[in-house]
């Protein structure tokens, strides 16, 4: 075989791969509507027209998977051995909600601080720049801090049994998808806020808010924004401390509600 | 019956050779630079590196506690490691960009961001992913035949002879770009909310990314329905209008007012820059070599050359 058939045999191969791993797996079918759209009668056409393709295409896409169904085995392990095993379903289904989170520590005081009380601080890592501010230059690298916490969100989601939803889920039962985020901003405000000082963080939670995203329909719900706003302002600021009120431990699942944020505890250590 | 066969065959007679064609080498150094500045510039959002490279920072823990990456981690070792890893892999893109060791520059390169990925995927897009494939496929040509540093220390320059390299590479590349975007308007076409055009809204209002802090008023509804639509389309199509000289750069540039608005609109790292400039492999080598030629001394004879050769791949 000469070197120019094996070539031509490598790029056969290497284009079947990488399009098997391209083709959705499936396709989601839309909801009947009772009701014209937001669009009227054209956005209903044009919509419905997009339904038609997708229900061309969708029996197609099944077909080139059913016949590559052989070897999709092989070409999944060379896509993962050669680094291309990545799909292209950027913003595909874009969350319809404002996503926030947020980490708490539980600071005891140490010996040499007889009297000291129990405290809290708690702290937005995500989004990284602040949300009423556009997004310029700094931006850039604060996406890198999303996206890593994005994907460990994923990852937790993927690997937390149902099960686990209970008030009294220990945390050596959670998956450690999480933990290097609690972790690491813990081990920062440690650094900075409790230097010098002998507190230490006796627990740390990671907190996952969700808020409605501006609605499709309607005026914009400018007083739910501002009110929200007000709310998070105060975790542009830094860290935000309770000192005089400490709420016990809540129980794992449990929830919060600040503006119209509903925060809900999906992680927790005690270090 | 018979002319559409003849041309059909013509046609495929004529993409066959221009993948077993040699091209001049500027596209490839082109495409070089391009990637090794911008892998620069991923690393330099890849920092601080005690965020994102040591192994106490983002990064996932081992489920196990087993593996090189929580051995190092056991011996006190993550942090250095990672300064190890991140130190590399700047050297391996400066290297890229200036084209030298080029050839061992763009594999390194490669097997880095596959080694970035393993080491920490969490802070990594798509937009690293798209670095991957395109690396890869430019590590099957010589990118370091003009405007390296490997080309001026052989002292190609002054004999005005920069050697031409196989085009297919380049085709690959072209068809890894195009089923990108085959594959992400079929992803979106398998989804509602592309369907019934609200999707862009959607994006748009995302807290993690919007570039600015107002929502999109629900009179501009018809326009981002549009642009919903018309995303999709231009997805799906990309595939079809690359294939074709005269519709080439329609979709480029369709592409690249894209990227532009992405750009604009939502906070995506690097993504838009790394996609304009995959564009560059659908530039005409000829072309590219001839527009840059009057900068190279003694190339008279040389771009004749080109222009005769390189005929049948720009005419695909």
């Amino acid at each position: 075989m000469t070197r120019h058939h094996l070539v031509v045999a490598f790029i056969v191969w290497h284009l079947v791969a990488i399009v098997i791993g391209a083709i959705p797996p499936g396709f989601s079918p839309s909801e009947p509507r009772d009701r014209p759209g937001r669009l009227g009668p054209v956005g209903d056409r044009v919509t419905a027209s997009f339904d038609v393709l997708a229900d061309g295409v969708e029996p197609v896409s099944r077909a080139v998977l059913w016949l590559t169904r052989p070897i999709q085995r092989y070409a999944a392990s060379y896509r993962a051995l050669t680094g291309l095993g990545q799909g292209w379903g950027m913003f595909s289904n874009p969350p319809q909600v404002d996503q926030y989170v947020r980490t708490r520590y539980y600071i005891e005081p140490g010996t040499r601080a007889a009297g000291r009380r129990r405290w809290i601080a708690s702290q937005l890592v995500m989004p990284a720049h602040r949300e009423d501010r556009v997004r310029l230059v700094t931006s850039y690298r604060n996406s890198y801090q999303d996206k890593a916490i994005a994907l460990a969100l994923e990852a937790f989601y993927q690997h937390r049994e149902p099960a686990l939803i209970r008030p009294d889920t220990r945390p050596d039962e959670l998956p450690n998808d999480l933990a290097p985020i609690g972790r690491y901003f813990a081990r920062q405000f440690q650094r900075t806020v409790l230097a010098g000082t002998d507190q230490r963080i006796v627990r740390i939670e990671v907190w996952v808010g969700n808020a409605p995203a501006p609605d499709l329909e309607g005026p914009t719900d400018r007083t739910g924004r501002l009110t929200r706003l007000a709310a998070l302002r105060e975790y542009f600021e830094g860290p935000v401390e309770q000192r005089l009120v400490v709420p016990p431990y809540p129980p794992y699942h449990g929830g919060e509600q600040e503006a119209d944020i509903r925060w809900v505890l999906e992680y927790y250590e005690e270090p | 019956m018979i002319d559409i066969l003849t041309a059909l065959r013509a046609g495929i007679g004529r993409g066959l050779a221009a993948w077993s064609a040699d091209v001049p080498p500027h596209s490839y150094a082109l495409l070089r630079m391009a990637f090794g500045a911008i892998g620069l510039l991923s690393l330099a959002g890849l920092t601080p590196v005690s965020m994102f490279w040591a192994l106490d920072g983002l990064s996932p823990l081992s489920a196990d506690g087993t593996g090189p990456r929580a051995w190092l981690l056991a011996h006190g070792w993550g942090t250095l490691a990672g300064w190890a890893v991140f130190g590399a892999l700047v050297a391996v893109f400066v290297a890229l960009t200036i084209g030298f060791r080029s050839d061992v520059a763009v594999m390194l390169g490669f097997i880095g961001l596959v080694a970035q990925d393993h080491w920490n995927h969490l802070p990594l897009s798509s937009a690293h992913q798209v670095m991957i494939v395109l690396l890869f496929c430019l590590m099957w040509a010589e990118t370091g035949g003009v405007w390296s540093a490997d080309a001026y220390l052989a002292g190609a320059a002054a004999k005005g002879g920069a050697a031409r390299a196989p085009a297919w590479p380049l085709m690959l590349m072209r068809c890894q770009i195009a089923i990108i975007y085959g594959s992400t308007g079929l992803w979106k076409l398998a989804y509602p909310v592309w369907r019934d055009g609200s999707a862009v809204h959607w994006a748009l209002s995302l807290n993690v990314f919007h570039r600015v802090p107002w929502p999109v008023p629900a009179s501009a509804a018809p326009f981002v329905a549009m642009l919903t639509w018309g995303t999709v389309l231009f997805e799906l199509s990309f595939p079809v209008l690359v294939l074709f000289r005269r519709t080439r750069s329609l979709a480029l540039a369709g592409g690249i007012a894209l990227h532009l608005g992405l750009f604009a609109a939502l906070e995506l790292g690097p993504f838009s820059l790394i996609m304009i400039a995959s564009y560059l492999a659908f530039l005409d080598p000829c072309t590219t070599a001839r527009r840059f030629a009057p900068r190279d001394s003694g190339r008279q004879d040389h771009r004749s050359e080109v222009a005769a050769q390189d005929a049948g791949l720009a005419s695909q």
